[in-house]
């Protein structure tokens, strides 16, 4: 988590307007939902891949391998289990003692489809991720007159989970260093333990900080050294434009069938 | 845990989305109303978001040799209800598909839905028979906790077998898919929820007095 935060603030899209980003991933993801053919979400998927790594310089961190990674596992059991839950015409099956499992030839090409699509999903919200900072996001909904109270516990508790996650890191070395995690009961006991220590200190961190913000006559306005930039007709467009083509690219892939899911 | 992205079809996800916006909107109220009464529960209520986002990054050994982590839900709606429980979960739930790519935008109603409304909702319903019939504060916070966490799973395997096949044969398969990991993964969320709130009524009863009144048997 720090270091996407920190990879957001680096990023070279930083300047870009939150909205239009936004509103581009949205756009992608619902074209790649959309599309019925396989070519879109692949479109899709190599335009997340170069937008995140040409904004992380094709230098990917370690917290991106796995997050890349911990997805990849998910989206493959998932799809296993897609394609063996679809009916249609069974092309494989497989003896595993329990049970058999069987693949049908619909089965396989939806599981593809969805696949991909969640593939490209992860990309394109990875490169929102790298790029934009969670106050900037907090900026657009703002901006898009979603309600101050919510927009503001957002942001609260994106800033507050920084600060326990440090205390967390604290109290797990800790515990480590006391062979706090040395067996399944003994695990779970010190775990208990480190989350009653978390709550209550975080409770006097907030009992703190909420007297520091009175203080400062806090008016529920959470500031920034840069304001991010507002929504432009350029975003629009190039949202618009897109959407339509892909779904046009949809529209020839289905009646040629090409790579239909 | 949750439905990645592109997993639903685009009429799903607004159905989902549906039924979970009165929840939210509900819930939002609730916390407005709160935060209007006593601003010092603003930074309360961030500091429990905080504590949910912070508690799902935490890994638990898992019977099946994989870790998987606490969903935090159990906990947050014996405190604060299904409706704050429900807003909480879609403030962790945009931070999880922003930040760590858990989860998705698209499939973002459904998610809520399982692990803001159904889960937390049962584990209410259960909450509040067991503490009006005087049943014991461990085994009402096990059965809670091990509730939100069970029924948030089952809710996924129907919100995906509804998505994917005939809905009977699929909803098994996603059933035994979850259950191999999430059952274990449930009676360990219980018992450390239910050690944490032993430990906590012990270090700061003045918190928990409200949501688990001491009995005198308790007290002896």
């Amino acid at each position: 988590m720090f270091e996407l935060d920190e990879l957001a603030y680096r990023s070279s899209a930083l300047k870009w307007s939150p909205t239009g980003k936004f509103l581009f991933v949205l756009t992608l993801l619902m074209s790649s939902l959309l599309a019925k053919s396989m070519i879109v979400p692949m479109l899709v998927l190599v335009a997340g891949v170069l937008l995140l790594g040409y904004f992380i310089r094709f230098r990917f961190p370690k917290i991106i391998g796995i997050i890349i990674l911990e997805s990849l596992g998910m989206i493959v059991l998932g799809g296993v289990v897609i394609a063996a839950v679809t009916p249609g015409l069974t092309i494989w099956s497989v003896d595993l003692g329990v049970f058999v499992l069987t693949f049908s030839d619909t089965g396989i090409s939806t599981a593809s489809l969805v696949t991909l699509r969640a593939l490209a999903g992860v990309s394109v919200m990875l490169f929102f991720a790298t790029s934009t900072p969670i106050p900037h996001f907090a900026d657009m909904l703002v901006r898009l007159k979603v309600p101050k109270e919510f927009t503001e516990l957002m942001v609260l508790v994106y800033r507050y989970s920084f600060m326990l996650l440090d205390e967390a890191g604290r109290m797990h070395l800790a515990a480590q260093c006391r062979l706090g995690f040395h067996g399944r009961l003994n695990s779970v006991k010190t775990y208990a333990k480190m989350m009653t220590g978390i709550f209550i200190r975080s409770i006097e961190t907030a009992e703190r900080s909420n007297l520091g913000m009175q203080c400062r006559n806090y008016q529920s306005n959470i500031g920034m050294l840069r304001e991010p930039k507002g929504m432009s007709y350029a975003w629009a467009a190039i949202c618009v434009m897109s959407f339509l083509l892909l779904l046009q690219l949809n529209d020839i892939c289905v009646r040629s069938g090409i790579l239909m899911g | 845990m949750h439905i990645m992205e592109g997993y639903l079809d685009p009429w799903w996800c607004l159905l989902w989305t549906m039924l979970s916006a009165p929840f939210l909107v509900y819930g939002f109220y609730t916390i407005r109303r709160l935060i209007r009464e006593d601003p010092a529960q603003k930074t309360l209520l961030a500091l429990s978001g905080a504590f949910i986002f912070v508690l799902s990054s935490f890994k638990l050994p898992s019977v099946t040799g994989s870790s998987s982590h606490p969903t935090g839900t159990g906990f947050s709606t014996m405190f604060f209800g299904v409706g704050v429980t429900a807003v909480m979960s879609f403030i962790v739930l945009i931070f999880q598909a922003l930040l760590l790519a858990h989860g998705g935008l698209t499939t973002m109603g459904a998610n809520v839905f399982s692990m803001g409304v159904a889960g937390p909702f049962v584990a209410y319903m259960a909450f509040k028979t067991m503490s009006k019939a005087g049943v014991r504060t461990p085994i009402t916070v096990f059965t809670t906790v091990f509730l939100a966490g069970i029924i948030t799973y089952m809710t996924t395997a129907v919100q995906l077998a509804l998505a994917y096949g005939t809905f009977s044969e699929s909803l098994v398969s996603f059933l035994s898919v979850f259950a191999v990991t999430q059952i274990p993964l449930g009676i360990v969320e219980g018992i450390l929820f239910t050690i944490f709130v032993d430990y906590l009524q012990r270090a700061r009863p003045d918190l928990t007095d409200r949501v688990f009144p001491r009995r005198v048997t308790d007290e002896s």
